[in-house]
């Protein structure tokens, strides 16, 4: 009998030394903020999400600044690769009538060199004009799409901002009152997942910028691609009508194709 | 032979001989110029001066702006995708399980 019990102390103490600790250990590691430990804590959670709230909204600051800068800078390079380029099309243009003016001997020759020239001249310039609307279009069209975007990005963190402390103040001045620490917990959950949600449903209106963007873009690349192909049919016209009087047989007999 | 015939004669052979030269250079001209310019030529220069030359660097030109246009666009659409992401991870500022 005597055995019997203390084979059954021994079994009890072994079980609640098992058990005792767990206990123990459950009662230190609830999770930070739940019950009680909540109002206590606050004071830490508050700053370390105004502390994110600063580091993310200069975040944004940072990357808007480095985008405007960029463009900014790339616009003028851009400009400028393109102005060199048409700068370079003019000189060989000029070299390339210099040499074919003394070469036209009979009228039907000059006139021919006369229409291409004026040819190519109307087709370079169609087609500077084309670009160079769609690309100030373009540009437009993106400076309204991101001042926009910047307004909306402006008041998306602002109203988030506001939304948070409106959050933090309710739940210290509930933490003050006799309001249950678990319902100042659920409140500020709720209060600070609105407050996500708003921001998440805002940011989805920020983002349609960048669509509007894209579709600006096809539509610059719609308008390059047809200035491109009209430009280019210009170009095989006044060829072909140039090289149709300078072949003809009887003002070139030597080059006429032999049979 | 009146001398009129004669006057006449010199002036013909006279005009014979200008008609003759003019024809020699005028000829050397169009050889020249053709050689030169507006004869396709696969083995020229890009910048060699020819017609076929001339239009093809023009084309080449107006690929060279479209391509300058299209990477303007490419290069915005890398910096509005960097301030998108920043956006994005201010949304992710509340996280429920610190709470």
């Amino acid at each position: 009998m005597i055995q019997m019990n203390f084979k059954h102390s021994v079994a009890v103490i072994g079980i609640l030394g098992m058990i005792l600790p767990s206990l123990s250990l459950a009662a230190t590691s609830t999770p930070p903020f739940g019950g009680q430990n909540l109002c206590s804590r606050l004071g830490n959670y508050i700053s370390k999400m105004e502390t994110r709230v600063t580091d993310r909204e200069q975040n944004i600051l940072s990357r808007r600044g480095e985008r405007q800068n960029k463009w900014s800078d790339r616009l003028s390079s851009w400009d400028e690769k393109r102005e060199a380029q048409r700068n370079r099309a003019e000189s060989r243009m000029t070299d390339l009538f210099l040499k074919l003016e003394p070469g036209a001997i009979t009228d039907a020759q000059k006139q021919a060199v006369m229409d291409f020239k004026t040819a190519i001249q109307v087709a370079i310039g169609v087609r500077k004009t084309a670009v160079d609307a769609a690309i100030l279009a373009f540009r437009t069209g993106v400076e309204t799409q991101l001042s926009q975007r910047k307004i909306q990005t402006e008041n998306a963190v602002l109203a988030y901002k506001n939304a948070q402390k409106a959050a933090f103040d309710k739940a210290k001045s509930s933490c003050d009152s006799v309001i249950v620490p678990g319902t100042v917990l659920e409140t500020l959950k709720t209060d600070l997942k609105t407050a996500r949600d708003n921001f998440q449903a805002a940011r989805t209106a920020i983002e349609k910028a960048a669509d509007k963007i894209k579709a600006l873009n096809e539509t610059k690349k719609a308008a390059m691609e047809k200035a491109h192909q009209d430009f280019k049919a210009a170009l095989e016209k006044a060829k072909a009508d140039f090289k149709a009087v300078f072949l003809t047989p009887t003002i070139t007999p030597a080059l006429t194709p032999t049979p | 032979m009146s001398s009129n015939l004669k006057i006449g004669l010199a002036l013909g052979i006279l005009a014979l001989f200008l008609g003759l030269g003019y024809f020699m250079i005028t000829e050397r001209n169009i050889e020249d110029f053709l050689s030169q310019s507006p004869l396709p030529s696969a083995s020229a220069e890009p910048e060699s001066g020819s017609v076929d030359d001339f239009i093809a660097s023009l084309k080449s030109d107006a690929s060279f702006e479209s391509n300058l246009s299209q990477e303007e666009s490419l290069g915005l659409d890398q910096s509005i995708n960097s301030e998108s992401q920043a956006i994005s991870d201010f949304g992710q500022i509340y996280d429920s399980n610190e709470l």
